[in-house]
């Protein structure tokens, strides 16, 4: 049975909001069960010149507590107010009317279309005990969506902690593994298991030798040395190329590091980059032992091209920002996700939506994850050759899947590789 | 004694040669008008000795009465290159790596933001360069997006 499929899809609300119910008299009906008990909304007329002088001349009157006072986006104030001094609040010529004070608190969790688009949801495993290792700006460790899922990690950048001061690094940590609950959003591997490693500061920069020291960490959890971190995202990049020699000819140490890991048993997946360019000068992405993954624009979570436009291509097709492959060597191993307008965790506990390759590959590590649940031991290679072989071709009906055109097109001319989906991995 | 500001803008190519590496495939965003942001670059020092540490800032200004938005590829805000004899000697951020997150930097109108380096004295391949004139070029990324022109700073080795 499918782990989502009880899942409301169109849902993603989070109000918790104060709602004003205007009241001529005191209802006389039962209140509905989110009305407060005893705690009105007090509105002044606009021409009150002082609503808090007027507040608390009111609540000294009847003998009332004030909660709030409102100057600015109206005139009043809330406060408990019992039965007996309702009516004769109402009768004051500053007052305009009186609200029952209501909560509504509606959290429900949302399927991002990202998610959607490469049917994760469809996955009857979750990628449970898949160690991913997050080489960011640090995870919000105190996330409601994230929190269960976090194993440790380790800081090398500002700060004391690997707490995450900027939001990116939770939001990739969402894409990868939100967890499977009833608030906020779910990830593609939702039983994954996350390793929070801050490699760049909270303005999200920092040096190479930061990103090596989360390198080293990473393959000091590796199979081989006996750890279980066994995919490893890097939504980040910077000027650089492939030696093609682990960057022993170029003396490249962020190359030489990465090779060890990927040797060491753990899958790398990192963010092709947005320069709408060549990959082959952006590192990581231009590593041939890693998987790059490029970003593909979609607005409704479904393939077909039958959605509207998003900000950066029409539906279905590769954002106009996206790097891409032209040598052949980096052809065979970049796949592309979501990674235009993807919904997902962020620091304080909090949500957003952001555009960017950084958004497309922790889709693809969520894959990766999933498949490794399954398939343990594989070698990265084989990581990476299963999730070309279960993604969508260019210009193909996918499983039939559309009935008319094809899954996914590409007007651009850029990009061969196929489109991840974890509905057949 | 503070760095000198050069007042003539650079030629457009020196503008392209900035930002051929880091601009998307089409515009992430324009803004209509004359430019709306003033950058100026400075040193702590116009005459530096061999070896010692350059602070490099970029100071952008808005002087209009609306904010200015520019949207970047990257996290990346901002570079600055020292050149030598028409040739790039170093670049900010080629030690540095960002996130691959469209972003957004907002200058709201009167504000002025700074953004900062420290260059020591190394080109790219690591060697200690030696004494002469260098010119720092500081620039926002995403300025094209404004047409704003990068601004030069000359700098002196002993």
């Amino acid at each position: 049975m499918s782990f989502l499929n009880h899942l409301p899809k169109l849902t993603w609300l989070l109000l918790l909001f104060c709602v004003a119910l205007p009241l001529g008299v005191v209802a006389e009906a039962a209140p509905p069960p989110d009305v407060v008990p005893d705690q009105y909304i007090v509105v002044f007329h606009d021409n009150v010149p002082n609503s808090r002088a007027a507040a608390q001349d009111v609540a000294r009157w009847h003998g009332l507590s004030i909660l709030h006072v409102y100057e600015h986006a109206l005139k009043g104030f809330a406060a408990k107010i019992p039965g007996a001094a309702l009516s004769a609040l109402a009768r004051d010529p500053r007052v305009q009317f009186i609200s029952e004070d209501r909560v509504v608190v509606a959290f429900q969790q949302t399927l991002p279309t990202g998610v959607n688009r490469i049917n994760a949801e469809s996955r009857t495993t979750t990628g449970a005990g898949v160690n991913v290792a997050v080489l960011d700006t640090g995870i919000d460790l105190s996330h409601p969506d994230l929190q269960a899922n976090i194993l440790g990690g380790k800081n090398c950048s500002t700060g004391k902690s690997y707490n995450d001061g900027n939001g990116h690094g939770t939001h990739v940590a969402g894409i990868i593994a939100a967890l499977n609950n009833d608030i906020g959003v779910v990830g593609v591997a939702p039983g994954a298991l996350l390793w929070a490693v801050r490699v760049l500061n909270n303005a999200g920069m920092g040096s190479w030798s930061s990103v090596i020291c989360g390198i080293d960490f990473v393959d000091s959890k590796s199979p081989v040395r006996g750890g279980s971190v066994t995919v490893a995202n890097m939504s980040l990049g910077g000027s650089g190329t492939d030696d093609g020699n682990c960057g022993l000819t170029n003396n490249d140490a962020l190359h030489k590091a990465i090779c060890r890991a990927v040797g060491d048993g753990v899958t790398f997946v990192v963010a092709a980059g947005n320069s709408g360019a060549d990959l082959r000068g952006f590192v990581p992405a231009a590593y041939n032992e890693v998987i790059a993954v490029t970003a593909l624009g979609d607005s409704d979570g479904n393939p077909c091209g039958t959605g509207g436009p998003t900000s950066y291509s029409a539906d279905d097709t590769f954002a106009s920002f996206s790097n891409f492959a032209t040598l052949p060597a980096d052809e065979s191993r970049v796949i592309a996700a979501p990674g235009v307008s993807i919904y997902s965790t962020y620091k304080g506990g909090g949500y957003a939506t952001l555009s960017g390759t950084s958004m497309a590959s922790p889709h693809v590590a969520g894959a990766a994850a999933l498949y490794l649940a399954t398939h343990l031991g594989t070698s990265p290679a084989a990581v990476r050759d299963a999730l070309r072989a279960a993604g969508e071709p260019p210009d193909a009906n996918f499983l039939s899947e559309c009935s008319s055109g094809v899954s996914h097109t590409d007007p651009s001319g850029k990009h061969s590789e196929p489109v991840a989906r974890a509905d057949s991995l | 004694m503070p760095g000198r500001i050069v007042s003539s803008p650079w030629p457009a190519l020196l503008t392209l040669l900035l930002g051929a590496s880091i601009c998307p495939g089409r515009p992430l965003a324009s803004a209509d008008g004359p430019v709306a942001l003033r950058l100026e670059v400075s040193a702590d020092g116009p005459r530096y000795a061999v070896g010692e540490a350059v602070r490099l800032t970029l100071a952008v200004t808005n002087p209009g009465r609306d904010a200015v938005s520019l949207i970047t590829p990257s996290s990346q805000h901002y570079e600055f290159v020292v050149w030598k004899v028409g040739e790039e000697v170093w670049r900010w951020s080629a030690d540095q790596m960002f996130l691959t997150v469209l972003s957004r930097l907002t200058i709201l109108p009167g504000e002025t933001r700074t953004f900062t380096a420290e260059w020591d004295q190394r080109d790219r391949a690591g060697r200690r360069v030696g004494p002469g004139d260098y010119l720092v070029v500081g620039t926002l990324i995403g300025g094209e997006q404004v047409r704003l022109t990068p601004r030069q700073l000359r700098i002196t080795i002993r």
